[in-house]
């Protein structure tokens, strides 16, 4: 016999509970899909379909990441609101400080955001668990940077194992570390190469407007571009890691 | 070398002609150097373009999680050396700080001051509100919200209802009594005496509370010369004689 203390779960009430979580999932589903409709229904027909079919494979914590693509304040306060805890809990039993905690919370979203913003993105893993493997990852990079002896994470901190998201926190933390390994010799290049490089890859800028813009000829352009490329190349591809996070 | 990097852009740029680009597309089938090679720089083009791209909404989302992570995530824990230490040895730059500062306030009179705001926390009471309709104005409903919100302290909540009800209703001295306090709570002290000075006007039964009210206002602002002038002139056989003596006492 149920109260309206503790009221039981009749048919009735597990009905009416089941409702409510459709509404609150389909409450979730409903701003991602609005800002999809609004930013991809004017790019064409290709790129609709392929908006519809990310919205169709939508998991429902996206809008954790649209908060965090869109830099929204609200969306933003709400995931440390429910996760910074839990992941302070881990840095801390593992080595860790709140500093610690507090920058491997953030520089965690910062990648995760960025990954986000790759073509073809799909969140297929509850974003909790996704955020914690990434958190895990950089924090066990982190300890491997101090050199520490003996480096074992088993303090999950009451977040469960998810395969998904171990594969999607990898592959994200992978991308990053591609990312940096180019921008590492990028960044080497002299301040001439990298003014060349960075005008002639910019999308949808030719070699005329290039040389235009540096106020050379055509021909002196391309050269130059091409031992600057022939630099970077050089040094991206005798870098271990460049094999190694394949 | 530089030779191979510009035919590799040519052909990523599009720029080659169709007989070009098919010669060079064979030579990319025969030769896996030549097809690793261009695979690299369709990387690196890709990757930098992208963060040069996301350079700018990577600075305004940091600049966003660093404020929240502050509001979410405290601060570490001293370190091992400080807190081995005695406490008063640690914290003696914040206690000569602390000292320093009371020193300054005492000198600058924060006594008298300090007293003033006791008085008036230790005085300030109000009547339970419970308004109801005299015809025209706010409905029940309106007023049972601001009666809740007045008895809450959500003076501002009620204020706008209890003004309708004023106006609607001059002779309702109880909502223009409330309307007085809640006056003086937000700020419009001017406007909240004025309405209690009318009540005191004339004899009723919102009459000892208006003035004890008034002499209190007062007293919020520190003005103990009007305070006490309106305390004295409180009769024998006023509700609030006994408060406005002993308070008259504090304030000589």
């Amino acid at each position: 016999m149920g109260s309206l203390l503790y009221p039981s779960f009749s048919g009735a009430a597990v009905e009416k509970k089941r409702f409510f979580t459709q509404i609150r999932l389909l409450q979730g589903l409903l701003p991602p899909v609005l800002h999809f409709l609004q930013k991809k229904f004017s790019k064409g027909p290709i790129t609709f379909a392929a908006s519809v079919q990310t919205i169709l494979f939508m998991h429902p914590d996206f809008h954790y990441i649209q908060s965090l693509l869109d830099n929204h304040h609200t969306g933003i306060s709400a995931i440390y609101a429910r996760f910074s805890a839990g992941i302070e809990r881990f840095v801390r039993a593992n080595s860790g400080n709140t500093d610690d905690a507090r920058d491997v919370f953030q520089e965690s979203l910062l990648v995760i955001t960025r990954q986000a913003r790759r073509p073809g993105f799909q969140l297929t893993c509850p974003f909790e668990a996704y955020l914690f493997m990434v958190c895990r990852g950089r924090w066990f990079n982190e300890l491997k940077r101090r050199q520490r002896a003996a480096v074992t994470i088993a303090e999950s901190s009451g977040f469960t194992d998810n395969e998904d998201a171990g594969a999607l926190a990898d592959a994200t933390l992978r991308e990053e570390a591609r990312d940096k390994l180019f921008r590492r010799f990028f960044d080497k290049l002299s301040a001439g190469c990298r003014q060349i490089i960075q005008l002639a890859w910019t999308p949808n800028t030719s070699m005329e407007q290039v040389s235009a813009q540096l106020g050379v000829s055509y021909n002196y352009a391309r050269k130059r571009k091409s031992e600057c490329i022939a630099q970077l190349m050089e040094w991206v591809r005798a870098a271990p890691e460049f094999a190694s996070l394949r | 070398m530089e030779e191979l990097y510009t035919r590799i852009e040519d052909y990523l740029d599009d720029t080659l002609s169709p007989a070009e680009r098919a010669a060079f597309e064979a030579e990319l089938a025969a030769d896996a150097e030549l097809a690793a090679a261009l695979e690299v720089v369709r990387e690196a083009r890709e990757r930098l373009a992208r963060q040069w791209a996301g350079e700018e909404a990577d600075s305004a989302l940091h600049a966003t999680l660093r404020q929240v992570g502050a509001q979410h995530f405290g601060s570490s824990e001293p370190a091992a050396t400080q807190t081995n230490r005695p406490w008063i040895v640690r914290r003696w730059p914040a206690l000569a700080a602390a000292a320093a500062i009371a020193g300054l306030l005492i000198w600058l009179g924060w006594p008298a001051g300090n007293t003033d705001a006791r008085l008036y926390a230790q005085y300030k009471t109000y009547p339970k509100a419970g308004f109801v309709t005299r015809g025209g104005g706010p409905d029940q409903t309106e007023l049972a919200n601001a009666t809740a919100a007045f008895n809450q302290g959500r003076y501002q909540d009620a204020l706008p209802v209890l003004e309708r009800q004023a106006a609607a209703n001059p002779d309702d001295l109880e909502a223009r009594f409330f309307l007085a306090l809640c006056l003086i709570e937000t700020g419009r002290t001017t406007d909240g005496r004025a309405q209690l000075e009318q009540i005191i006007a004339a004899p009723n039964a919102w009459a000892s509370d208006a003035r004890w009210q008034l002499a209190l206002s007062y007293l919020k602002e520190k003005d103990r010369s009007r305070c006490r002038d309106l305390l004295s002139r409180i009769p024998p056989d006023d509700a609030h004689y006994e408060q406005a003596h002993q308070l008259l006492t504090k304030l000589h």
